[in-house]
């Protein structure tokens, strides 16, 4: 599985990443939302595991612009949100995406990284 | 009577131009700046009336001469016979006496060596409490202990005395009365002492009056929505605090995760564990605390004992060495805005923990009692301290603004808690006995 990471917390980036990776994923990672969006511009991913409050842009942001590469069922299937601001707000933005959604800190790292490969 | 027709009536009656610095005390604000110097905004009308009275019928040639007298008409200091005030002007080789006693009022004037001996004597001294040993000299016509304060500004200076006329000395409280009530006075003080014309206090006195039959109490007391700010910006602080500190955590409990493998020492496990432990703890306490401030002042279904071991830790670094004693049950469930219980279970828990230090050198000896039950219709909280307790006449004082014996807070603290409870229908009861200790009843509706 390939799968993209674009989170701006660098223990998280890293500790996800190594995670994934020891299931068997080949995974990239990236902060910066703008070198996240030229990587999905370029390379399939089965799955982009994005941070909503990054330094540059947001996850939203982000999903807009994978528009141009992505048609709308990719973007549902692909994008997994993580976030802390669980907002109602956030909440049915993503719904419109109709993508998965994560809350950080996840309750259990094991589920939540089962859920990523699923 | 407005502004520029008092202006004008002024400028008849006594030739003083504009630019006479006496004129700045008669803008609305700088006499309702006065009168708020003079009266605390919550001070009853009872009290200030009589005072302004006693200002407005003295006689044109005498109002130096009254005021020793007024100053004994003060609430503060009914059980004081005697009072002086001592005026020099810079440069003058006599300074005035005058002093009130017995119901007479006298005038006396001495040479200003006397007033400069006083005057060093009371400002060198630490303890503004003096007596005959210390200034035995011909300016001073009182009788046994009195307290002395000196004031100065421009070209006069002026010594107040006070006294009992008594055997007794006077008490810290009263001390602190008459340094809190001079400086109040000061600005009024110096404007007679200056004044040039004794109409233009008749004047003052009733600008005084027309601002005090216009003023309107306010409807909100002020402290009550400086609260409400507060806890609504600790509110935002705490989230914003929560979500910086979250990702940070996160991050070290997936790389924990990490180095946590199945071949590792017994050691290293151990850390691991530990780390993990203290991560989840630190997750929990950020999560805890934001749900204590949340903003809104919704009743909620709360579980006592767990809202109280919450504001414990809070209160950790104040109370940790006092032993506590704990009678709640595991399962009682209040009805209560949780932001507001809190707030007041660890105003009383602090007060408490105050309390104590202040009568026990080993702390250890000390006992914090918190008791929760539920009888018929209501639910009775109960925070004991066995600590220095509350004098009798500040018993009643405790619960309003700004009161205070302590050298720092804002003496808002009881306030608060007492309006957050009578805000949810409650009552807020306070049992107290010297050097016993005292004991705030909470009574809240189910």
């Amino acid at each position: 599985m390939n799968i993209l990471i674009i989170e701006d917390e660098p223990l998280i980036r890293r500790s996800l990443k190594k995670l994934l990776e020891k299931r068997g994923a080949q995974v990239d990672a990236e902060y910066l939302g703008q070198e996240a969006l030229k990587k999905i511009a370029q390379i399939e991913y089965d799955r982009i595991i994005c941070d909503l409050m990054l330094t540059d842009i947001t996850g939203f942001d982000i999903i807009e612009g994978s528009k141009a590469f992505l048609t709308p069922e990719d973007i549902a299937a692909k994008f997994i949100i993580i976030t802390a601001y669980s907002s109602n707000q956030v909440l049915e933005r993503a719904k419109k995406y109709n993508c998965r959604f994560l809350q950080k800190p996840f309750p259990n790292i094991n589920d939540a990284i089962d859920k990523m490969l699923e | 009577m407005r502004d520029n027709q008092l202006k004008t009536k002024l400028e008849q009656h006594f030739a003083m131009p504009p630019e006479h610095s006496s004129w700045q005390l008669y803008s609305y604000h700088s006499v309702k700046n006065i009168l708020n110097k003079i009266f605390d905004t919550n001070q009853k009308q009872e009290q200030i009336i009589p005072f302004l009275n006693t200002f407005k019928h003295l006689n044109n040639n005498n109002s130096l001469n009254s005021i020793p007298k007024i100053i004994l008409t003060h609430p503060y200091f009914k059980n004081y016979q005697s009072c002086q005030l001592l005026i020099h002007r810079r440069g003058e080789q006599k300074f005035t006496n005058f002093f009130f006693h017995d119901g007479t009022i006298a005038k006396v004037t001495n040479t200003v060596s006397i007033f400069n001996k006083i005057m060093s004597t009371v400002t060198k001294s630490k303890y503004k409490r003096f007596d005959q040993g210390q200034l035995d000299l011909p300016g001073i016509e009182i009788l046994g202990p009195f307290l002395a304060y000196y004031q100065t500004r421009e070209q006069y200076s002026v010594i107040t005395i006070i006294s009992r006329n008594g055997f007794l000395p006077p008490s810290k409280e009263e001390e602190e009365h008459f340094y809190q009530f001079l400086a109040q006075i000061e600005n009024y003080l110096f404007f007679l002492i200056t004044s040039h014309n004794n109409q233009q206090v008749n004047i003052l006195c009733e600008k005084i009056e027309q601002i005090l039959s216009q003023k309107e109490l306010p409807k909100n007391p002020n402290h009550q929505i400086y609260h409400q700010e507060r806890i609504n910006l600790l509110g935002d602080l705490l989230n914003t605090l929560k979500h910086e500190l979250m990702n940070p955590l996160f991050g070290l409990n997936m790389g924990i995760h990490l180095l946590d493998r199945p071949d590792l020492e017994e050691d290293t496990q151990l850390f691991i564990d530990e780390m993990l432990l203290s991560i989840n703890r630190s997750q929990n306490i950020i999560d805890n605390f934001s749900a204590l401030y949340d903003s809104t002042t919704s009743m909620t279904e709360i579980n006592f004992a767990n809202l109280l071991s919450e504001v414990l830790t809070l209160t950790k670094s104040e109370t940790k060495q006092i032993p506590k004693k704990i009678t709640v049950i595991p399962n009682l469930i209040i009805t209560a805005n949780k932001t507001s219980l809190s707030q007041i279970i660890f105003n009383l828990l602090i007060n408490a923990s105050h309390a104590i230090k202040e009568r026990f050198t080993d702390i250890s000896e000390g006992l914090i009692t918190i008791d929760a039950q539920k009888q018929d219709h209501v639910t009775i909280i109960k925070i004991s301290d066995n600590g220095i307790g509350i004098p009798p006449q500040n018993i009643s004082k405790i619960f309003t603004p700004f009161f205070t014996t302590k050298k720092r807070g804002t003496g808002l603290g009881l306030t608060i808690c007492k309006s957050l409870i009578e805000q949810q229908g409650g009552q807020l009861n306070l049992d107290s006995q010297i050097d016993h200790g005292s004991t705030f009843t909470i009574i809240l509706r189910n």
